[in-house]
């Protein structure tokens, strides 16, 4: 349907022994937002800086589409790297200068209700500060690629959403394709349009949004559960058991004759980061 | 103006709720002919929406005929009354059925539910 | 981006130009306490050389420093730059500082000693300057990215240099003889080659090409990639560079001297080789010969040289019949080159030891019978500290010796007389270099050649001859016979012209001077009946005799030969002429110049 922007083919990364990223293969459509989540070290942030091109795998390659050029591409890590020892002011006419965006074209609008002073250093900003600021530097850009790792849980709820309308305005202006690393979806509002759910280097889950609620259900007894059902994580209270599973179908229902509740989009996440855990400690 | 909750876990996806969400505003006059409806990024904006979503819905709902695009101008609400006549005919019929379908279901005969209907009908 | 890379550059400049003159000035001061006699603009040229090495090495190191202490790295490398450009865009700046301080440096040099150079000054020659600053920048700049720890990179940077330039000298041996030379000979452009594809370029290219795959990642990765370039290359490299070195070395700068017997010596640096002609014996020697200094002189059936070899100075001859080469004295002072600094009288030679830096002198006489060596101690009334000097003279009135120096400065020289018992006496000034004969002394100055004779109290101006003021007498010049026969008739010297030169005849006699000939060329001469001229610079080589009337007799045509070209030298002997035409070199001999041959000698 929309073209693609990104190519992924079967990238590699080794830590050491630690396969960081294990034959990853992805396709990103443009225009979409998407969300990567998963638990702490599988994968996903390196998997952006791989995208960013400031980590190289080991074998695999990643195509951008040719119409992209790199002033074109945005990307902020929970590093927040900049110059620390650049003035805000220094900061952001060094940013527009190497990725041409005239001045008049800066958009403050984030930055001015934080009311800072532009002589202050960019090592002086408060983490929130800093990720508002990084962040207004990416969306002047007018970036087609916006790549960002973990930033938004450091932003305040209200800056957050002037962050989200902010996007909203790329999105719907730029067709820009945005590829979100994140562990909360609630931050995020509805924008991701697409999930996917990495777990030692690999993906473990790919979907739409809409179909997300169809896929997932859960199951909630105080027994123990029968049948061939597809649990991917098991939450145990001191009540009953909550039991996690997809795929959905409508089959499955009818077949074992057990109730499937709705989950929301958090649940989904949350469970299958469990499960992942679960499977380590076994 | 519109004001409607996303229900996240619902398992009706978020489209498909904007949607019935504008058209029951649509149906129940809130929205009426001719009324301009906000833009895709602004209500998306309201809602924290992808704007593709918003797109989406907006499409839909013009190629079911309930609004209409205009370039420049954004999308204005088209309802004309025959057509909200049938179509509010068509979603009662299909509470109506739904509710014949539990009736049954629990055991009442035909005769119950008619019974049940004049007794409720006289009260009104 | 250049702009930030620019002014990161400016900041560490302005640092570099504190030290360079914030550490003279503070040596200066303690030289004063201290009492040291170094100056000002002597610790200034000391320090600048070594700093701007230094300089070198902390630029190319720091190369990522500032962004890596401002955890810039990754904000780096998601700049809309390639890599090549990234690289492009750190180094230029830095290489361009680096630069202009190195060219400023000769123009230090030349400010602070007057004129005279880098060797009047206890600081680095310019040739060893451009070199280490150009091989350590880059080499440091290919380490840059290999590990956070700068001072670990500049020791590593170090090392690195100082083995490769041990492994190269150890092949290529003149090499560091050249890095201190100030004649700068085709050694020190083979020692660039050497440093440049050795070194250099394998670091580099390595450098270049690991670095397209430069991330955030930790450097083991980056390093590993580097390695896997670096070492073929560098062997590469190296095995080039040796084959290269040893192919140079067989056409290593040579020197040839041609004795009054028919010997050929050549020599290196480090040392000589004696070839007998028509078939005799050639005898290698551990000393070399320096033809090129002052200090050769043929007399009494030896060839007295300086040498180098060993850590001292020292004067050696060498028997001209039996080739057998002993010391004849060693060199207490190791700064004494710049001073001609001998004279012969009887069997008397007498040696200037002097040391520039601290005023000290002695003379030091030596019974070349008995080996006996009878040091006299100046210093204090002379002048020394970076002045030139030498002996012109000797004599004897009512018994006591005394020997005639002459202190070169900037423009006048001033002369003195140094008595056998220690007192020294000022004897007046001379513009150009004087001469002593028949008890005369003959000084120029602005008024023309000035003739005084010397008596026990002092010069007494007998008479001035206008015409005799440019005169530059060939005694001065090396492989002029000896001028032990200071009772002589007559003195000849060459007045230079933009074009043409004059030679002209200095009568002791009757103290007239009278131009014998102008021409085109270069005069030499040894007596009257041994004058010759030589004209092939840019014109063909013609050889002629200077009759003493002034007539041309043209001994042989030498077409062919241009002294501009390189590795050409004719060069004129008593015996004889040696003609240098790149590989070739071809032997004459007087008076027939007929060519002589010599057995192992590559002709």
């Amino acid at each position: 349907m929309n073209k693609e922007i990104i190519q992924v083919n079967e990238l590699c990364l080794d830590y050491g022994k630690r396969k960081v990223l294990d034959n990853v293969s992805v396709r990103f459509e443009q225009g979409k937002t998407v969300l990567i989540a998963g638990n702490n070290g599988g994968g996903k942030s390196s998997l952006l800086k791989c995208l960013a091109g400031v980590l190289f795998p080991d074998s695999g390659d990643i195509r951008i589409d040719e119409s992209v050029s790199k002033e074109k591409i945005g990307f902020i890590s929970d590093r927040m790297s900049l110059f620390e020892d650049f003035t805000l002011a220094r900061g952001i006419e060094f940013h527009s200068g190497m990725f041409k965006v005239k001045p008049a074209d800066f958009d403050r609008s984030l930055l001015d209700r934080l009311k800072l002073d532009m002589g202050m250093k960019i090592r002086d900003l408060s983490m929130g500060e800093r990720a508002v600021y990084h962040l207004s530097l990416l969306l002047s850009q007018k970036p087609e690629i916006l790549l960002v790792d973990e930033i938004i849980h450091t932003i305040d709820p209200y800056l957050r959403e002037l962050f989200l309308d902010a996007l909203i305005g790329l999105i719907d202006d730029l067709n820009t394709s945005v590829i979100m690393v994140n562990h909360t979806f609630t931050d995020m509002g509805r924008l991701p349009e697409r999930v996917l759910i990495m777990e030692n280097g690999g993906f473990i889950f790919d979907e739409q949004s809409e179909d997300l609620t169809g896929k997932m259900k859960k199951i909630v007894t105080d027994k123990e559960i029968k049948g061939d059902i597809p649990v991917v994580f098991k939450n145990e209270t001191p009540i009953y058991n909550e039991y996690y599973v997809y795929p959905y179908t409508d089959e499955l229902a009818a077949g074992t004759g057990y109730e499937f509740q709705d989950v929301d989009l958090t649940q989904v996440v949350k469970s299958f980061i469990g499960g992942y855990y679960a499977k380590k400690r076994i | 103006m519109l004001k409607f909750n996303i229900d996240n876990t619902s398992a009706v996806p978020v489209y498909q709720q904007v949607k019935q969400a504008i058209i029951l505003d649509i149906l129940s006059l809130r929205l009426k002919d001719g009324d301009l409806l906000p833009s895709i990024r602004s209500l998306a904006k309201i809602l924290k929406l992808n704007p593709n979503t918003v797109a989406k819905v907006y499409y839909s709902l013009e190629e079911e005929g309930y609004i209409q695009g205009q370039r420049g101008s954004g999308y204005r609400v088209k309802a004309q009354k025959t057509k909200l006549d049938t179509l509010k005919l068509s979603i009662i019929e299909d509470e109506f059925k739904g509710f014949l379908q539990k009736a049954f279901s629990l055991g009442f005969t035909k005769d119950d539910i008619e019974a049940l209907m004049r007794r409720l009908l006289s009260h009104e | 981006m250049l702009k930030k890379e620019f002014n990161e550059i400016l900041r560490q400049s302005f640092l570099f130009a504190c030290v360079i003159v914030g550490a003279p000035v503070l040596l200066s001061l303690m030289s004063l306490v201290f009492g040291w006699s170094v100056t000002f603009g002597e610790f200034f040229a000391g320090v600048y050389g070594v700093a701007i090495v230094i300089f070198a090495m902390v630029t190319g190191v720091t190369l990522f420093a500032m962004e890596r202490k401002q955890g810039g790295i990754e904000y780096l490398l998601t700049l809309p730059l390639s890599r090549t450009r990234l690289l492009w865009v750190k180094i230029l700046p830095r290489f361009t500082a680096l630069a202009v301080f190195s060219i400023l440096y000769p123009v230090v040099l030349y400010v602070v000693t007057g004129g005279k150079g880098a060797d009047s000054v206890l600081a680095l020659p310019p040739f060893f300057l451009f070199y280490s600053v150009f091989v350590l920048f880059f080499l440091s700049v290919s380490l840059s990215a290999s590990h956070e720890n700068i001072v670990l990179l500049i020791i590593g940077a170090m090392f690195i240099f100082i083995v490769h330039t041990l492994l190269i000298t150890s092949v290529f041996r003149s090499a560091l003889w050249s890095w201190f030379s100030r004649y700068h000979s085709l050694e020190s452009l083979h020692l660039a080659v050497l440093g440049i594809v050795s070194l250099v370029l394998p670091f580099m290219v390595a450098f270049v090409l690991s670095f397209k795959k430069f991330d955030v990642h930790p450097g083991k990765r980056f390093n590993r990639g580097f390695l896997k370039v670096f070492i073929p290359v560098i062997i590469a490299g190296l095995l080039v560079s040796f084959i290269y070195a040893y192919g140079v070395g067989e056409t290593d700068f040579k020197m040839y001297y041609l004795t009054t017997n028919h010997k050929l010596i050549e020599s290196d640096w480090v040392s000589a080789r004696v070839y007998d002609k028509d078939g005799g014996e050639t005898v290698s020697l551990d000393t070399p010969f320096m033809m090129y200094f002052p200090e050769l002189i043929e007399s009494d059936g030896y060839i007295y040289t300086r040498s180098d070899a060993g850590r001292n100075n020292s004067i050696v001859r060498m028997n001209l019949e039996t080739n057998e080469v002993e010391t004849v004295y060693e060199y207490k002072r190791r700064f004494s080159f710049y001073s001609r600094g001998y004279w012969f009288s009887g069997r008397t030679l007498a040696i200037l030891e002097v040391d520039r830096y601290r005023d000290e002198m002695d003379l030091a006489l030596i019974n070349m019978d008995t080996k006996g060596v009878n040091t006299i101690t100046l210093g204090g009334k002379i002048p020394v500290k970076k002045n030139r000097l030498w002996l012109f003279g000797m004599d004897e009135i009512d018994g006591k010796r005394f020997w005639l120096l002459a202190s070169e400065r900037s423009r006048v020289y001033p002369l003195f007389r140094v008595w056998e018992d220690g007192n020294i006496e000022k004897l007046g000034t001379t513009m150009k270099k004087p001469a002593y004969a028949n008890g005369m002394l003959i000084t120029l100055g602005e008024e023309g050649m000035v003739f005084s004779r010397l008596t026990a109290e002092g010069p007494e101006e007998i008479k001035t001859l206008p015409a005799g003021k440019d005169v530059f007498f060939h005694h001065h010049w090396f492989g002029s016979p000896d001028l032990n026969n200071i009772h002589r008739k007559e003195l000849y010297g060459t007045v230079f012209g933009k074009e043409r030169n004059t030679l002209m005849r200095v009568d002791l006699e009757n103290l007239e001077v009278t131009k014998v000939l102008e021409a085109e060329g270069r005069f030499q001469w040894f007596s009257p009946e041994e004058c010759y001229l030589f004209s092939g610079y840019g014109k063909p080589g013609k050889f002629y005799r200077v009759q003493p009337d002034g007539q041309l007799k043209l001994l042989r045509d030498f077409t062919g030969y241009d002294g501009m070209k390189w590795m050409h030298r004719f060069s004129i002997y008593r015996s004889g002429i040696i003609v240098k035409e790149g590989e070739k070199l071809s032997v004459y001999a007087f008076p027939e110049l007929k060519e002589l041959t010599f057995k192992d000698l590559e002709q």
